[in-house]
């Protein structure tokens, strides 16, 4: 899968699903800090890349993973 | 009904009382008749009225505003639920010290086929009656059962529950303000087993949806109900309300999202399901309703 498609999925499912203003994603933006993403809304993640991505997060390999950027980052190299 | 993001109460769930408290009671639980200690406890309740201001407040109003009882009803009713609270501790202890409790139950069979299917699910409990009876009661040889609990508890509260827990094949999931928790529930629900904690305050997350509850809107936790519908898992709400002479009456109750619907309203509607529930056994057992804060502006 592209880079650009798994960013278009994430963003798409960010807004969607967790219901987080367009504009507060970008590239840098801090998953927590500037995207208000707390753990309740990491149940969605969990089970939605999941569902969209046939992967499974791990917690251990979350570590350093704390902005958009870096999550696709994450993803892309988990799709592999 | 609508999404809630701010600061509504978050449970910190500590118990009180130094470690050294903690253990005396529970020795004292083995050799006394806790009915001896009911009858002392009747006599500080008044105190426990007076000193506990804010939580007598909260109370008082719950019967004077939810249920329309007149002033000295109330005032009655309240002294009453606090004196229930504190058996539902006492009883706590006992349990710690190795009494045996009777249960009835009103739901068992759907529990069991339950069990008996291979998916996993979420149960949920909440501060009415005495919720830690439900890991002692529904027990599950065939699904472990994971028990999210606060990581603040005291370690010593902590020893005592892990021991009496593991014999009744339920583990725990620690809160500790990681995303670790959410990892260890979504894996147990994919090993087809149950994830169990509180659907009435919140615990991780300050996210709640309003629901109408007891003629009024309040907040309820996001959390339980999300698990349930991204991970496509029905949700069973427990209660284990204390009944006539020390029987524990245990209802059990199904809950499933009306089909069709988008995720946020499915969660939407069994978090109103869930209220809905817990209303019809709160108006049943109103002098058990144990959260003492400003419920429905919290």
């Amino acid at each position: 899968m592209e880079r650009s498609e798994i960013e278009a999925k994430v963003r798409k499912f960010m807004i969607e699903d967790l219901e987080i203003d367009e504009e507060k994603i970008t590239p840098d933006a801090h998953l927590m800090k500037d995207m208000g993403i707390d753990s309740l809304d990491f149940i969605d993640i969990v089970v939605i890349v999941e569902k969209t991505f046939g992967v499974k997060i791990k917690s251990e390999e979350m570590a350093g993973v704390d902005t958009f950027s870096k999550f696709c980052d994450y993803l892309e190299k988990k799709i592999g | 009904m609508a999404r809630q993001e701010g600061k509504p109460v978050e449970w910190k769930g500590r118990t009180d009382g130094l470690p050294w408290m903690i253990r005396s009671l529970v020795a004292v639980m083995r050799v006394l008749d806790r009915r001896a200690i009911y009858l002392v406890m009747a006599l500080i309740v008044p105190f426990y009225m007076i000193f506990n201001h804010k939580g007598y407040k909260a109370i008082y109003r719950f019967f004077r505003q939810r249920l329309g009882l007149g002033p000295l009803k109330s005032f009655l009713k309240v002294y009453a639920n606090h004196f229930r609270f504190g058996q539902v501790i006492v009883d706590r202890y006992a349990a710690f010290a190795g009494k045996r409790f009777r249960f009835a139950f009103d739901g068992n069979d759907m529990f069991l086929a339950m069990l008996n299917e291979p998916g996993g699910f979420v149960q949920l409990s909440s501060h009415i009656g005495n919720y830690e009876m439900v890991g002692y009661s529904l027990t599950s040889t065939t699904k472990k059962i994971n028990g999210l609990f606060y990581g603040g508890e005291s370690e010593v509260m902590m020893e005592f529950r892990r021991k009496i827990l593991s014999m009744h094949n339920i583990g725990l999931i620690e809160v500790n303000g990681s995303m670790e928790h959410i990892f260890q529930m979504n894996a147990a629900i994919d090993r087809g087993e149950i994830v169990s904690m509180t659907g009435d305050r919140m615990l991780g997350s300050p996210k709640s949806f309003r629901c109408q509850f007891m003629g009024a809107d309040a907040n309820f936790p996001m959390g339980p109900f999300a698990l349930a519908v991204q991970k496509e898992v029905p949700i069973v709400a427990v209660f284990c309300m204390r009944g006539k002479w020390g029987v524990y009456n245990v209802y059990v109750r199904k809950i499933t999202a009306a089909p069709g619907l988008p995720p946020r309203a499915s969660m939407q509607d069994m978090a109103q399901k869930f209220a809905a529930e817990l209303e019809s056994i709160v108006r049943l057992y109103p002098t058990q309703w144990f959260n003492y804060y400003d419920f429905w502006n919290a």
